[in-house]
């Protein structure tokens, strides 16, 4: 699933965890980096929120790609990831070079999905789809 | 026009945070990503592993620019052949196996050494990024439509200019497997606002539809696109373009098989083409020394490193393409990346010293262009007689144009008033010299093996 390339090959882990953050060139105010996202891009304030905003966006995509139901919706999440991190890329994300390096934070693993639950009984409970 | 959560979109830019940061940023953005990928890289590909404990470097020694530059050391394309031939895989310079690839690919291999190429999928978008920031420059939008001029084939050129089309929005219209005279109807009925080809085969389009007696101005086409020949930066083809083809816009792409189209002309056409920051770092070097050139205008070889390739790294690469970087440009079209006027000057490995003068033929390929009365196709004939290179420029007439030896005696005149020695010409006729869909070739070798350089331009 997310994070574990298929045949073998784990690549969910940063590569070079030895290396220091570089230092930022002189940040603007409020540019600087958003808790839980590495070092700021020191793009402006307006990139930076959108980074941080593409950052939590991905680790849902995660975080529903280790639920999903089917081959095909997986497929498709991870597909999204990609086109995703493209974006991240746009707005000066250095911390990870491509999707699979991208691991969901600790943080958003725990809390409570804030998309609706993929518990079809919790679906029953609340009057929702009966099968 | 204001994004959702009502910031500024600026629709003159594909994306304006990068393509007009500063320098500085710009520089601190590219250091962070060249720090993670020579880790990535150490760890992953036994070839870079090697070449850097060969240098006695670790990836934490990497630190700074001067880091970069002076312990890092370079890649070359035969460390990636060596390491292919001598491969289970066939793949040289490998970070990921094959589990990880979605297609490969090889380059022209003009010089009979291909170098394998495989993408990942991710790789293989981003890729497609790449042609977007020059082709949205020029004012393509989605929904608009771009025909190609191809069948397509293992070149990996081609297709990326498929994949940016598709990133990009565009509708995508084929002429694969279609005559030349086919493909000029097609751009008539089709009406597309893109054509996609090489400089040669553009014109050899306006040829066909000129003996056929087809206006390609009515076909309505906007910006004529393509890349992998000088052609379309070279001042004389892009008018000779824009007349036959009746367009105002010409999208020059530069690219490198190892990393894709990473330099594109703006809308504001300076005489050359910007790095694509976003995807890759650009410097040059002195070719010898292996010093960074820091001097304003100074021609050095051009160094890379791809952001775009990880199945195989390429981390300080050198491409042997001689250009001049200009840091900081400021010819009005807003992007702050690095531009390179004149793009490719010539190649850093593959120059002839004919009676003592060096001479690269990427610059008697921009001569010739100069020389009203030619077409734009000509083939450089080298050899070697006791002991000392010859060139031999034969060039193709265009029709109508009078004595074939007026024309050679011109030519000649005006390659030795600009490189200083006197070159062997021949003029041949209109239609003489073969068309190539794809990159053409124009460079015949004819000299013993240990005679030539290792590479070609051509056989990239």
């Amino acid at each position: 699933m997310a994070g574990v390339a298929q045949g073998g090959v784990a690549q969910g882990t940063r590569t070079r965890p030895d290396l220091d953050p570089l230092p930022s060139p002189e940040p603007e105010l409020g540019t600087g980096p958003e808790p839980g996202t590495g070092v700021g891009s020191g793009l402006g304030v307006d990139v930076e929120r959108q980074r941080a905003r593409l950052l939590a966006l991905h680790a849902h995509l995660a975080q529903e790609r280790e639920a999903a139901l089917s081959p095909a919706i997986e497929r498709a999440l991870e597909t999204a990831q990609m086109y995703l991190f493209l974006a991240l890329g746009y707005v000066g994300h250095t911390d990870e070079l491509f999707p699979d390096e991208l691991q969901i934070p600790a943080e958003i693993q725990a809390a409570p999905a804030a998309f609706p639950s993929t518990d079809a009984t919790e679906a029953t409970e609340a009057g929702g789809i009966q099968s | 026009m204001a994004g959702a959560l009502g910031q500024a979109v600026d629709q003159r830019f594909w994306n304006r945070a990068t393509q007009t940061a500063d320098r500085e940023r710009l520089d601190a953005l590219h250091l962070a990503r060249i720090r993670h990928l020579v880790g990535w890289a150490y760890d992953n590909s036994p070839l870079h592993r090697r070449i850097y404990d060969a240098a006695g470097v670790k990836p934490a020694d990497i630190r700074t620019w001067d880091d970069y530059h002076h312990r890092l050391p370079f890649t070359d394309k035969p460390d990636y052949v060596r390491d292919q031939e001598s491969s289970e895989s066939g793949f040289g310079g490998l970070a990921l196996g094959p589990e990880h690839w979605q297609q490969y690919f090889h380059t022209t291999g003009t010089t009979g050494r291909f170098l394998h190429e495989a993408f990942s999928q991710f790789e293989m978008h981003k890729a497609g990024t790449q042609l977007c920031y020059g082709l949205w420059s020029q004012g393509a939008r989605p929904r608009d439509s771009i025909y190609f001029c191809f069948d397509f084939g293992m070149w990996v050129g081609l297709w990326t200019y498929y994949w940016g089309a598709r990133n990009l929005g565009l509708t995508i219209v084929s002429g694969g497997g279609a005559t030349g005279e086919q493909r000029v109807r097609h751009i008539l009925e089709r009406r597309p606002a893109i054509v996609c080809a090489t400089p040669t085969y553009l014109l050899h389009l306006a040829e066909i539809a000129e003996r056929e007696g087809l206006d390609l101005r009515r076909a309505g086409v906007r910006i004529l696109a393509g890349g992998g020949e000088a052609g379309l930066s070279v001042p004389r083809i892009r008018e000779r373009l824009a007349e036959a083809w009746g367009v105002e816009r010409i999208h020059d792409a530069y690219g490198i098989g190892e990393a894709l189209f990473i330099g594109q002309s703006c809308d504001v056409w300076a005489g050359g083409v910007h790095a694509i920051e976003d995807v890759c770092h650009s410097y040059s070097a002195d070719p010898d020394s292996g010093e960074p050139v820091t001097d304003t205008g100074g021609v050095g070889e051009h160094v890379i490193t791809s952001y775009t390739h990880l199945v195989q790294p390429f981390i300080k690469y050198r491409t042997h393409d001689l250009v001049r970087i200009d840091d900081r440009p400021d010819h009005g079209c807003g992007w702050t990346w690095k531009h390179f006027p004149g793009v490719v000057l010539g190649r850093s490995d593959f120059m002839v010293t004919i009676r003592g003068v060096n001479v690269y033929p990427t610059a008697v390929e921009n001569l010739i262009s100069e020389v009203p009365g030619l077409t734009h196709h000509y083939e450089l004939h080298l050899s070697r007689r006791d002991g000392m290179d010859r060139m031999l420029v034969r060039a193709e007439a265009a029709a109508g144009v009078g004595e074939a030896a007026d024309l050679a005696a011109r030519l000649s005149a005006h390659l030795r008033d600009h490189l200083g020695v006197r070159l062997e010409t021949e003029i041949v006729h209109a239609g003489t010299l073969p068309r190539y869909e794809l990159k053409t070739r124009r460079i015949f070798d004819a000299r013993e093996p240990g005679a030539r350089a290792a590479t070609t331009r051509e056989g990239r």
